[in-house]
């Protein structure tokens, strides 16, 4: 008994002196802004979801299945632990209620069973599948981890046997059943050193893992949980706003992560729950195009970093480049696929723009060619084409379309351009093709005209917090006094920042994307297009379809224009980014590939002879990626299509 | 090393500024900044400072809303900002202009280089650096398309000239103006806009600058102004078998080949 303790007391201790300084850092992280921090009710289902369920997990069948029958197998054998210290005490004592029941015993068996085939599956995997998806992360550490469940998993099943051999116990399960009946011949005394033995190891073996824990990767089996219960949860799209006031003092004044004691508590939890499992960095734009970043890499930089740092001078040192490069935290297109798949929930993108923010408002740090877009956003035209805004309407050249003047009458639908669709060539065919569609349905639409501006996403991505925020300001207060109710973008990201992100600043609107409004127009028989059987292939737009949730619609319209829609391998919630999300637009591009050829590439590996985006960036990205192919199916916006097969009415328009 | 540099508020490039009757600029309600022109030698001088050490000084006359371009200077990383604005000055010709940019810069105390724009981006006379270098008695150098100081003594820069480039060479002081290539300019950082309000902007008086009245009376006045004839239309030529040989002729006419 007094060994026992003494046992239990040196693990704890020891395991605690391991844990102290990760408590620490997360003591001394930056609360997380309560105004923001996500939807409660949706909580209790994620936890339900992804950590029992392990539905993120199921994402790839057979890891899938592997981790589940591990991580169940150790839920299911918690009680186990205890039934050994108390058999520690009194060889003849049991759990009440579970304890020497047939069906626990039953359980036990199948669940360690099931943890075994797990473990051998896991070392398949990593032995002789090696993913790349591992790259870089700490493989030996994952062995040390597997062999330490088998040992307490083998021992716990061999000192059942040795109970149930011995009497102890009086029902069995298959396997200790059948481990007894083959230890039949040896003789009592043998058997019961055999059984305290065994008992002593299973236990000192499960608290040496208790130790070993806090210091490794396998910390995810106590932060997990957590991780998942403090994620900010649906639309992910939606950035946590930093409140910028230039007139206070500057002292009280956050510019976003400089150093590790800038993170958030999730942003440092997001650290210690990560298992380098790597799914992240399998569906990483960057780094699947060949660039520094991967956001798995990310982590663990940071990681390393926060825990490499001795208490207290956490703050000393700049995360960017010490913890991170400059590259790493400028490839990012903030296309969310990292979130998407994290089991754990880590969320890269906000960390990410953090240490933008920091670079950009703090040391005004970032990629030269980016210094455009900050210019023409913050220049008289408030857009990143630089263009004067008495220029935002020659889209409509030859169109009857209704600009919105102060004092005039709210419409039904206020149409937003976003600057994409009104500066650049190719995506204002898209806008046309809208404005006509919507016209020609009978729609009461008008535009902002001059009045609008850059709605702020690629800026609030690039980092630039404030300048975001004065034209989210700007933005919700001419939408708020024309009246207006109900917005249609055809611009994914104005979708989502209009949609998601100007709630935070007193806007909101009834926000619908173009491919929603158009789907519901043909359904309601307000359009009528003709059908043809040409074969098309649809892109999801991160900020549509990932971000948004918002899959069907575009696909309903081109099911009307169109025969059914070849899908890419990557599609709806997996799709893959176009490579213009995070202001990488403006940004010029390294790595080995290109992002957009590689998609486009993808498209073409359809059959698709036409690839349909719903999202004027997307469009620009492809379009470029078939001009540098020379041949290959033609890029059109969902829109643009849809004109050219429900509009009939000879307007001249060369579609 | 002591650098003053020498800005401009202009109406926004972009915009269509009104002119009134007297054919001076309507300056009520238009949107103006710090003339892009200039931030390329103010960065190349804010270089040399954080290289050799020193202060850079912003230098400006203009109206009341030219405080804007001088903040933004400020922002960029300048120490402190000197503007000068009366309503005596108001279409100033480029000699009285430099006569009072001169009294601000010798009020300044001993400036080792002074770096200018070759012309704002408004209105675009390009006299005044140079007439200023003679008020000042520094030597100037010209159209650089890049600039140093070697030693804190002397200034050595290159320009472009139509059949190549010069290097230059002369004692400090001395007066520079900079083309777009010196530098690229750095986007001030939020930080460095806040820090910028807190930093000192001498608004001294024509009286202050020792400035009496025949100095500062233009000699000169706009008496008028007119439109530039519209563009002609390109010619477009078709491709076709005489395409070549008509655009080679086109090029010949045109003295380019
Ligand atoms: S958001 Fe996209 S690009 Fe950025 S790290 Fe995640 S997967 Fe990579
Ligand atoms: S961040 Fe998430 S997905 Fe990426 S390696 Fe870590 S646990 Fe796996």
């Amino acid at each position: 008994m007094a060994l026992l303790f003494a046992a239990i007391a040196a693990a704890g201790v020891l395991a605690w002196r391991r844990a102290a300084p990760r408590v620490a850092t997360l003591r001394a992280a930056r609360p997380d802004d309560p105004e923001w921090a996500g939807a409660g009710g949706d909580r209790v289902r994620r936890e339900l979801v992804e950590v029992v369920g392990q539905r993120k997990l199921f994402q790839r069948l057979v890891p899938g299945l592997m981790h589940a029958a591990i991580f169940w197998g150790f839920v299911v054998l918690l009680p186990t632990i205890v039934e050994a210290a108390v058999a520690i005490v009194d060889p003849h004592g049991h759990l009440p209620l579970i304890g020497d029941t047939t069906w626990f015993a039953w359980i036990v068996d199948v669940f360690a069973i099931g943890v075994l085939a797990g473990v051998t599956v896991a070392v398949w995997i990593r032995k002789v599948q090696r993913p790349d998806r591992f790259r870089g992360s700490h493989l030996e550490e994952a062995d040390r981890i597997l062999l330490m469940i088998t040992a307490i998993v083998v021992s716990l099943l061999l000192w059942q046997a040795t109970r149930v051999a011995l009497g102890l116990v009086h029902v069995e399960g298959p396997i200790t059943g059948w481990l007894a009946d083959s230890i039949d011949g040896v003789s009592r005394g043998t058997l019961e050193v055999a059984e305290r033995v065994l008992v002593w190891l299973h236990l000192l073996l499960v608290l040496g893992f208790l130790v070993y824990l806090p210091g490794s990767k396998h910390l995810h089996i106590v932060t997990a949980a957590p991780n998942v219960w403090l994620a900010k949860g649906a639309p992910s799209g939606h950035l946590t706003p930093l409140r910028i006031d230039l007139e206070g003092p500057e002292e009280e004044m956050r510019f976003g992560a400089g150093v590790a004691t800038d993170l958030t508590r999730k942003q440092t939890l997001d650290l210690f729950s990560c298992t380098e499992c790597g799914r992240c960095q399998d569906v990483c734009p960057a780094w699947t195009t060949g660039k520094p970043l991967s956001p798995k890499l990310l982590i663990m930089g940071l990681r390393d970093h926060v825990a490499a740092a001795p208490a207290g001078e956490l703050e000393l040192q700049p995360l960017v480049p010490n913890a991170v490069t400059d590259e790493v935290v400028w490839d990012c297109v903030t296309c969310g696929a990292c979130v998407r798949e994290c089991p754990v929930d880590i969320e890269h993108v906000d960390t990410i723009v953090d240490l933008r923010r920091h670079l950009v408002m703090a040391e005004s740090r970032f990629p030269s060619e980016a210094g455009t877009l900050l210019r023409g956003v913050e220049g008289p035209g408030e857009n990143p084409w630089s263009q004067p805004a008495s220029a935002r309407m020659d889209w409509a050249t030859g169109l009857d379309v209704r600009v919105l003047g102060p004092g005039d009458p709210a419409p039904e639908v206020l149409f937003w351009v976003g600057c994409a669709g009104a500066f650049d060539e190719r995506a204002r065919e898209a806008t046309r093709s809208t404005v006509r569609l919507l016209q020609a349905a009978g729609v009461d639409v008008a535009v902002l005209g001059a009045r609008e501006s850059c709605t702020g996403d690629p800026v609030r991505r690039m980092g630039h917090e404030f300048l975001f925020q004065t034209l989210a300001e700007r933005n919700v207060s001419t939408l708020n006094e024309a009246g207006v109710t109900t917005i249609v973008a055809s611009c994914a990201h104005c979708f989502n920042t209009l949609a998601n992100e100007y709630p935070d600043y007193g806007g909101r609107y009834d926000v619908v994307h173009h491919s929603e409004l158009l789907a519901k127009l043909v359904r309601e028989g307000r359009l009528h297009p003709s059908r043809t059987s040409v074969a098309v292939t649809y892109h999801d737009a991160c900020y549509l379809g990932r971000h948004n949730d918002r899959y069907d619609a575009p696909r309903d319209v081109l099911g009307a224009v169109a025969g059914e829609v070849e899908e890419m391998p990557r599609t709806r919630e997996r799709s893959f980014c176009c490579g213009a999300g995070g202001a990488r637009f403006w940004m010029e591009e390294g790595g080995d590939a290109r992002i957009n050829e590689t998609r486009y590439a993808e498209a073409v590996r359809t059959g698709a002879e036409v690839v349909a985006t719903a999202c004027p960036f997307c469009l620009v990205m492809l379009d470029d990626a078939a001009n540098a192919a020379g041949a290959g199916p033609e890029v059109a916006d969902v829109a643009t299509l849809l004109a050219r097969s429900a509009l009939t009415d000879g307007s001249g328009e060369a579609t | 090393m002591n650098v003053a540099v020498l800005v401009k508020w202009v109406p926004e490039p972009q915009g269509t500024p009104t002119l009134g009757t007297d054919h001076l600029l309507v300056r009520e309600g238009a949107d103006g900044a710090l003339d892009p022109g200039d931030e390329y030698g103010l960065e190349r001088a804010l270089q040399l400072v954080e290289r050799d050490g020193g202060e850079v000084t912003i230098v400006s006359m203009g109206p009341e809303i030219a405080v804007a371009a001088v903040q933004r200077g400020l922002a960029m990383g300048a120490a402190r900002a000197v503007l000068i604005t009366d309503p005596a000055l108001r279409g100033s010709d480029t000699l009285v202009t430099a006569r009072v940019l001169a009294a601000a810069i010798r009020r300044l105390g001993p400036i080792d280089l002074v770096v200018a724009a070759v012309e704002s981006t408004d209105g675009y006379t390009g006299t005044l650096p140079i007439t200023l270098a003679e008020l000042l008695e520094l030597p100037s150098v010209t159209f650089a398309t890049s600039f140093d100081v070697i030693d804190g003594a002397e200034l050595q820069a290159e320009r472009q000239t139509a059949s190549g480039s010069e290097a230059l060479a002369c004692p400090l002081p001395a007066l520079v103006t900079s083309t777009t290539g010196v530098a690229a300019p750095r986007y001030p950082s939020l930080k460095g806009v806040m820090a910028a309000k807190s930093k000192p902007v001498d608004r001294p008086s024509l009286t202050e600058l020792g400035l009496v009245a025949d100095e500062i009376r233009s000699t000169q006045s706009v008496t008028g102004v007119g439109t530039a004839p519209e563009k002609a239309g390109g010619r477009v030529i078709e491709a076709g078998p005489d395409a070549a040989a008509e655009i080679a002729d086109l090029l010949e006419e045109a003295r380019v080949i």
